[in-house]
């Protein structure tokens, strides 16, 4: 298990070039993360959770180039998919002011 | 925000997704309209464009999802398949023999996700039914673009050899 510490003092464990930085306190930065949450306005003026580096360099999983042709979503199996994941959503909820 | 808008573009893959991911139709149903209440409970707080909202609509619906699976846990009803959910039928237009078909097209297809390691599983569907791009899956899972592409692909490949007996040429 790796251990890292990077400037500000938080540590890694074992999940590659990945950093938690401090924001400036009332920048109104945006938060960006591995989850959607760089959605979010950070107005609220705390911690930034920064991605530097994804942490492919902690997976045991081989790497290569992998050609955009090969991700093909109209290929057969996509068109399998597509026909069988084609489900109607759900009607939209009523959103109160 | 005009969440009119965001919940016609976003709706769609994200109810397909929750289903290919293992959830019943009508849990999918709930875990996107309590989704977007939430969405919309955060209005203030958010950029008004598609690809930060939908981001953020899947992790919401990744965590509602967990948390459901975890009440339902605790209350013994795991083991408990609902004799309606069976097969997920939803409300459509189509054709109540088409409709069977593709449900049965399904419970093939969800039975093949089953097989593969949930990594793979993952960046498949988000890629295919979430129709996410790769740069938002590498934001979503914590992984690097080029790991993507790869599982992607090592995803693809195997559901290819496991559902090779449909007659479907690949």
């Amino acid at each position: 298990m790796e251990i890292n510490l990077n400037s500000n003092g938080f540590g890694n464990i074992g999940m590659g070039r990945e950093s938690f930085d401090a924001a400036p306190v009332g920048a109104g930065s945006e938060t960006k993360g591995a989850s959607g949450m760089d959605a979010v306005r950070g107005t609220h003026d705390k911690v930034t959770f920064t991605r530097t580096q994804p942490s492919s360099i902690a997976s045991s999983e081989p790497v290569a180039d992998v050609p955009d042709a090969a991700l093909d979503r109209d290929d057969e199996l996509g068109k399998l998919m597509n026909a069988a994941f084609n489900l109607p959503p759900p009607p939209m909820p009523a959103f109160a002011e | 925000m005009n969440i009119e808008n965001l919940y016609k573009a976003i709706a769609p893959k994200l109810t397909n997704w929750l289903v290919a991911s293992g959830s019943d139709y009508h849990e999918a149903c709930d875990l996107v309209q309590n989704t977007f209440l939430k969405i919309w409970n955060m209005r203030n707080d958010l950029h008004d464009d598609e690809a930060s909202v939908s981001g953020l609509a899947f992790t919401i619906a990744r965590n509602l999802r967990k948390n459901l699976a975890r009440d339902n846990a605790r209350l013994s009803f795991v083991d408990e398949i609902r004799e309606e959910d069976a097969g997920s039928v939803a409300p459509n237009a189509l054709p109540e023999e088409e409709e069977e078909r593709r449900a049965e097209l399904r419970r093939r297809l969800n039975e093949a996700f089953a097989k593969l390691p949930p990594i793979l599983r993952e960046a498949y569907t988000l890629f295919q039914i979430g129709e996410m791009s790769v740069r938002e899956i590498s934001n979503q899972t914590g992984v690097s673009e080029n790991l993507v592409k790869v599982r992607i692909f090592r995803a693809k490949e195997k559901l290819k050899e496991i559902l090779s007996d449909l007659r479907v040429t690949f």
